[in-house]
């Protein structure tokens, strides 16, 4: 049988800058805590996780 | 960097399965929502205030909904107008539209806790949610 399942949950939080805002003005309010400046797109990453989903144990899964 | 936190609830599942069967009245994963609550979902949580009762809530239609071979990636925007003033900690994914969404409503598909992220006019949150599939 072969059935579909969840396996991995990835989530990424982006800032973008306001109407009257640059990229610098995002670095220097989150300074220190920026994962990664996209100067393409003109956006800061301020969080990442990807947690896999292991099977068995408890109904659902719950990585922390 | 931010700890992080993630889960699939129980209902989540469950609702992914009747939508595999095809059964009536299912629905699809619409909406996110953030909140400044710092407790931890779990799997047992079907609405946000599982936890308790929620005070700075604000939910929005997905958007860019994303189907790979095995992934499906859902995205929503927190506006510079939202939030304002508030420490996000919560994001979460919804059965449902945004419209039928409230912090008591049965709707949590899943989501992410433990983040801190003090939220003002200055700037947008874009939040992409994966989800990874695969074959046994």
């Amino acid at each position: 049988m072969r059935a579909d399942i969840p396996s991995k949950m990835t989530m990424e939080v982006w800032a973008y800058p306001g109407e009257h805002q640059t990229l610098e003005d995002l670095q220097r309010i989150f300074e220190g805590r920026i994962l990664r400046v996209d100067h393409e797109q003109v956006r800061v990453l301020l969080s990442f996780t990807e947690e896999i989903v292991e099977r068995g144990g408890r109904n659902g899964f719950d990585h922390r | 960097m931010v700890a992080t936190a993630s889960i699939i609830v129980n209902q989540g599942l469950e609702n992914s399965g009747k939508l595999i069967a095809g059964i009536a009245g299912t629905t699809f994963v619409q909406a996110m929502s953030w909140d400044d609550n710092s407790s931890a979902f779990a799997a047992a949580h079907t609405a946000l205030n599982s936890i308790g009762a929620i005070t700075n809530f604000v939910t929005n239609v997905t958007s860019n909904t994303t189907v790979g071979s095995q992934t499906i990636q859902w995205e929503a925007t927190l506006t510079t107008a939202q939030l304002n003033g508030v420490t996000v900690r919560r994001m979460a994914l919804h059965h449902g539209t945004s419209a039928a969404v409230t912090t008591a409503s049965a709707t949590l598909y899943g989501g992410v806790d433990a983040q801190s992220i003090a939220k003002t006019s200055d700037f947008s949150l874009v939040t992409r949610l994966q989800v990874q599939y695969r074959s046994t």
